[in-house]
């Protein structure tokens, strides 16, 4: 059995404009020990789809629907107190912004503390040799005397791994990354990374990594759902993905990658923008943006399907599985060929 | 921090000249004689000018200005009335005492009223509770204290008898017929309640926006993540950090507030600053005027002063420099 | 805050004092015995003591308090007039024997008489109240009233500390004054508080003593600027005025319209500072006037427009009586609200001796025929000075009005509070009408017509002559008038009013103000003393 299992995923927000379908059918599942990636442009739902898992959406204006089995009991369907209990202990999640997801009046060690006596009956004493554990452990040096240190006198970095220590401090088995290393410098994000597959290995949570950056996934990523318009356009094992991207829209995200020799600037070989999900396009969600679209495009929505052999890689793109593959080896050739 | 506290005292200091020496110069702009006042309605030429010169008024304005501030630099002295000639420092000492239980005991019952609203109507957004405390705040910012003051004491006060209609005791060494804390409260529930009103309503709001905006905040999301009941998220992340611009609007409007107690004190009969103040502008009476003034200035210098050291013992992020 | 005389509110201090001559007062209708003791509670709203010191108190609510305090050679009795304005002898045994063709007062200080603090009063006491307001550094108000005694002004100028002034003197127990010159007006000053008794104890004190031994029926225990007064029985008082309450505890500068709901509910019993200006219809609706709590007597006051004779358009006499005939004086006293006094052409005031009614001018409202008759098309514009307060921006309204009604293109110059004084007192300022108002300082007719239409005293500054009217005929008969004593005197002036009013006319008079006053249910023995113009503090008792 999965740890857990994310199936037929809604959620829509009421607005004064109308409803927003933020996620609009997402259905994906994580092993345990496992690398669950997540990927695709801002407000394309991935944020709001682990969000929805751990019920942190506002209760007001927010509808729900699906499953998400966790451990054989649905996330959406059960007590809010019994939601506590798994929050921060068996799923803990860690956020995009280190800078202001720690709280800048307490002291760090008080915030992990904090978490630890939220799900364990031990003393403050005991608690605060477990943060400083973690801390010593996400590698913050001199943690003993930078235990009482407030947020702000932390850089970025050492910030997000605090957050790490946090996620951590009460061994989960599974951990909600949520583009943990996107606000962070490139050398730092290299560090972060290497850090939470290291305490995967030591702690043997699964994680899910939420992402826009295809780099991110490729480095510690087993299994890579890619998220466009509130809707899993593509999912399949990592090496999969990367070496047979079946999704024009996947082809973008390719395009997209960092590269060392060149500025960084992201999907700007996607022209367009992102649709509304107020009122998102009939037929294929992608069309307006895809230089493929064809006229069933504009009318037919795609289903997810596997393309051509593969069980475990799905897709939901209308073209044919010899363009596909042509124009995939086209855009992994460019990409190469830049980078190289 | 000794660097911050030398910039604040230079910075004090040129306020204060520019505080007083204002005042002085709009008194002179105004044709009135005070020496007319002191040598009585009877007085001839002589009589008056003998009067200017007791009083010092014979003399140009610059050199009273430099006098008063001789005096007061190094005699800590402020003079004496014009028009009843008694030592301004008393007058300001006994007046300062009832400002002080006004805007204080105000502020404590404005915060009284606005913590549980403004929080309330944070957590229900549209509720009845949330728009029956926008029409208050909308009373409470529109009318003016006189009125507000007149409509309670007439009906808390003469209708129903719940308080006095008026009237100050002392909080110790009572100097009236009534004194004592209970006396004092019972006193001054309603100009705390007239004062508070206004501010009440402005704080119901800011309290209500700034709970809203941290309520939205990342490490708010990040105490639920790990779990936190709502209560404690509630208590110590939200509030804790929404409160912080509180803090810092309070002791500004406390310093304000000091201009509103004039007409709660004026409606309530309080013998505080505000009404001595009035008392010596209807009396043309400068040396009474400029000991309020001096004393305003100093108490909103040094209070500022102690709200920002509060504020950065509150708020671990503030370092003064 | 109608107190607050001289027409404005922040004037008040300057002390427009009220000693009134006589008045149409009706005697506090009062059966009912007056009862001893209890503890009365006051309100002094808007206002406080100027000083409580003798020598330097010199106004209106002050005097009130030391009339209950003081203990005078002469004095007016607790009475209402007209025995309430005409002076008997207290602290003498008898009225003085005046000789030296009216230059020496001679005084027999009776005996048996105390300060509040047990010490004997003497005629050394009543020396040491010459002496003190004399004195350069007490720098007392008094010092105009007594120029006529010998060597009194060239003490205060000496400024020797104590003064000694040689035209007061202390033998036995006579007390002795002695004039330059006769002086009609003088046993008038002697009443006024600045020359009660005073403790040799109490020294001279520039910034004025607030507690002092004091030998009328009461004295001031406690005083705390702008917050309390508390005035209690003398015990060493034997003397024959009345006294019933024991302590009268004042509360200072409260707010007028709260202090109203405070006697209203018996919290408080009388205010001395007064009513606000819309509460008296519906006092008099409720309470009735004169029936008891809600009291309305006339004050002797003049409110008028002085006509500035020294400015091009109103030098000219027939444009003053065009001005007296277009104004509408029942507009204009309808300005001040409900019973706020009665109309005038004159100047006297009614309750002023030698009083002279006659008809000179419409008081029924306008007649502009009349006027526009006396200007014809010689009116062009009048430049009026008024106050900023509501009664003030009132009248200038009906004035402007009313003279646009002959002709005049009246434009409107504001001051606030006291500022207009100085002005108008000023000679060579640049304005034709100035809204004024005139209490008496002392009762005598000299107060009102010398004091304020005598040309031989304009100077460049201070000037209380605002209509800087000078003409030497009058100027003659003034002082010809001030030379006179008794019942000449008083038909000198009554006739110099009625000659100035209808063939001069520097003044557009148009009311005599009243009295208002209210008092709580449990309180008795409301009397106006005429002589203060205010409640006699010492009749009241508790019901």
């Amino acid at each position: 059995m999965a740890l857990l299992e994310v199936r037929d995923l809604k959620t829509h927000f009421r607005t004064d404009d109308g409803i927003v379908k933020a996620v609009d059918g997402v259905s994906f599942s994580i092993e345990k020990g496992q690398t669950l990636g997540i990927v695709g442009e801002s407000g394309s739902g991935k944020s709001v789809t682990c969000l929805t898992i751990m019920g942190l959406n506002p209760k007001r204006n927010t509808i729900s629907s699906g499953e998400a089995i966790f451990k054989g009991e649905n996330l959406l369907a059960m007590s809010s107190s019994r939601l506590r209990d798994i929050r921060g202990n068996d799923i803990a999640m860690i956020f995009q912004d280190p800078m202001t997801s720690l709280n800048p009046v307490h002291r760090i060690g008080a915030q992990l503390v904090e978490a630890i006596q939220l799900h364990r009956d031990v003393t403050k004493r005991q608690a605060r040799a477990r943060a400083l554990e973690l801390l010593n452990a996400v590698g913050i040096p001199r943690a003993e005397r930078r235990i009482d240190d407030y947020p702000h006198q932390f850089s970025g970095g050492m910030r997000q791994r605090v957050m790490i220590a946090m996620a951590l401090v009460n061994d989960p088995d599974l951990l909600i990354a949520d583009e943990p290393t996107t606000a962070l410098d490139v050398t730092t994000q290299a560090q972060i990374l290497t850090l939470m597959t290291d305490l995967q290995k030591d702690f043997g949570s699964a994680i899910i990594i939420i992402t826009h950056d295809l780099g991110v996934i490729a480095e510690v990523a087993d299994d890579v759902v890619v998220m466009y318009a509130a809707k899993v356009a593509e999912h399949a094992p990592v090496d999969n993905l990367f070496k047979r991207p079946h999704h024009p829209y996947t082809w973008g995200l390719l395009g997209s990658l960092p590269r060392l020799d060149a500025d960084v600037e992201r999907l700007v070989q996607i022209r367009g923008q992102p649709p509304s999900l107020l009122n998102p396009p009939r037929g294929c969600r992608f069309h307006p943006r895809c230089p493929y679209v064809m006229g069933i495009c504009k009318t037919v929505e795609p289903e997810l399907l596997p393309a051509g052999d593969e069980a475990d890689h799905v897709q939901a793109c209308h073209l044919d599985v010899a363009t596909k593959d042509r124009e995939a080896a086209k855009v992994l050739a460019g990409t190469m060929a830049e980078a190289s | 921090m000794v660097r911050y506290l030398a910039r604040r005292v230079i910075w004090a200091a040129v306020l204060f000249i520019a505080v007083t020496l204002v005042a002085y110069v709009l008194f002179f702009l105004i044709p009135n004689d005070p020496a007319k006042l002191v040598a009585g309605k009877a007085a001839t030429d002589a009589d008056v000018k003998r009067a200017a010169h007791f009083l010092g008024t014979d003399r140009p304005f610059y050199v009273q200005y430099a006098k008063f501030l001789d005096r007061l630099v190094i005699h800590q002295n402020l003079g004496f009335s014009f028009a009843n000639r008694q030592s301004v420092n008393s007058i300001v000492g006994n007046a300062a005492p009832v400002t002080a239980s006004l805007v204080f005991g105000g502020a404590i019952f404005w915060m009284l009223l606005a913590l549980p609203i403004g929080i309330l109507s944070a957590l229900r957004p549209r509720s009845l509770l949330d728009r029956a405390s926008m029409t208050f705040v909308l009373i409470g910012i529109s009318a003016h204290p006189i009125w507000i003051g007149l409509i309670f004491a007439y009906f808390f006060g003469f209708k129903l008898g719940w308080t006095p209609i008026t009237g100050y005791c002392d909080f110790i060494n009572p100097s009236t017929d009534c004194g004592g804390p209970v006396q004092w409260a019972y006193h001054l529930v309603l100009p705390w309640a007239t004062f508070a009103i206004l501010f009440a309503a402005l704080y119901v709001r800011m309290i209500r926006a700034n709970v809203l905006d941290t309520m939205n905040e990342d490490y708010v999301r990040t105490a639920r993540s790990k779990g936190a009941p709502e209560h404690l998220v509630l208590r110590s992340h939200i509030l804790r950090n929404a409160m912080l611009p509180v803090v810092t609007m309070l002791g500004m409007d406390i310093s304000l507030a000091l201009g509103g107690a004039v007409f709660t004190e004026t409606v309530y009969s309080l013998p505080g600053l505000g009404k001595t103040a009035i008392f010596g502008l209807n009396n043309n009476d400068i040396p009474t005027v400029e000991g309020v003034i001096v004393f305003a200035t100093l108490a909103i210098i040094v209070f500022n002063l102690v709200v920002d050291l509060l504020y950065a013992w509150i708020d671990p992020r503030i370092r003064l420099t | 805050m109608h107190r607050r005389l001289w027409l404005t509110v922040s004037m008040a201090a300057l002390g427009a004092l009220l000693l009134v001559v006589a008045g149409f007062a009706h005697a506090a209708s009062s059966s009912q015995a007056a009862k001893k003791g209890g503890t009365m509670r006051l309100n002094m709203s808007d206002t406080d003591l100027d000083f409580s010191d003798p020598s330097l108190s010199y106004y209106v609510i002050g005097w009130q308090v030391e009339y209950a305090t003081g203990l005078k050679l002469v004095n007016y009795p607790d009475k209402a007039a007209p025995a309430g304005a005409r002076l008997i002898p207290e602290a003498a045994v008898a009225m003085p024997i005046i000789s030296n063709n009216g230059k020496t007062y001679t005084f027999t200080i009776r005996k048996g008489l105390r300060f509040s603090d047990g010490s004997a009063v003497t005629a050394k006491n009543f020396k040491w109240a010459f002496d003190r307001s004399a004195t350069k550094a007490q720098q007392s108000p008094a010092t105009p009233f007594m120029d006529d005694v010998v060597g009194y002004t060239n003490a205060v100028d000496g400024g020797k500390n104590p003064a000694n002034v040689p035209g007061a003197v202390a033998r036995g127990n006579k007390f002795i004054l002695r004039l330059t010159h006769p002086d009609g007006g003088m046993l008038s000053k002697l009443a006024m508080p600045f020359f009660q008794a005073i403790s040799t104890k109490t020294k001279v004190d520039p910034h004025g003593v607030t507690v002092y031994p004091s030998a009328g029926p009461y004295y001031i225990s406690s005083y705390i600027r702008s917050r309390h007064l508390v005035l209690k029985k003398n015990k060493y008082y034997h003397g024959n005025r009345p006294r019933n309450i024991d302590t009268f505890d004042i509360e200072i500068n409260t707010d007028v319209d709260q202090s109203l709901l405070q006697v209203r509910s018996n919290q408080r019993d009388y205010d001395m500072g007064g009513l606000p200006p819309s509460a008296h219809a519906d006092l008099a609706k409720r309470y009735g006037v004169n029936k008891g709590q809600y009291q309305v007597h006339p004050l002797v006051e003049t409110d008028y427009i002085a006509l500035n004779t020294s400015r091009p358009t109103f030098s000219s006499v027939k444009l003053r009586k065009a001005a007296n005939f277009a104004i509408d004086r029942p507009a204009m006293l309808r300005v001040r609200g409900a019973f706020a006094g009665k109309r005038t052409d004159q100047i006297l005031p009614p309750g002023m001796g030698g009083f002279k009614d006659v008809k000179a001018y419409p008081l029924k409202g306008a007649d502009y025929k009349t006027a526009k008759k006396l200007a014809g098309n010689s009116c062009k514009s009048v430049t009026l000075y008024t106050t900023t307060s509501p009664i003030g921006q009132g009248i200038a309204q009906v004035f402007k009005y009313n003279l646009s009604q002959m002709g005049c293109d009246v434009n409107i110059k504001n001051f606030v509070g006291g500022a207009i004084y100085t002005a108008m007192g000023t000679k060579g300022e640049p304005f034709d009408a100035g809204v004024s108002g005139w209490n008496q300082d002392y009762p005598d007719p000299y107060d009102f017509l010398n004091i304020l239409l005598d040309g031989n005293s304009i100077h460049a500054e201070n000037n209380n002559n605002l209509a800087y009217f000078n003409n030497a005929k009058v100027n003659k008969l003034l002082a010809a008038a001030n030379l006179k004593t008794g019942a000449a005197r008083y038909k000198a002036y009554g006739n110099l009013d009625v000659m100035i009013t209808k063939n001069y006319a520097p003044w557009a008079s148009y009311d005599n103000r009243n009295e208002r006053e209210f008092v709580s249910k449990r309180t008795g023995g409301y009397l106006f003393q005429p002589a203060n113009a205010s409640a006699d503090l010492n009749t009241f008792f508790l019901k």
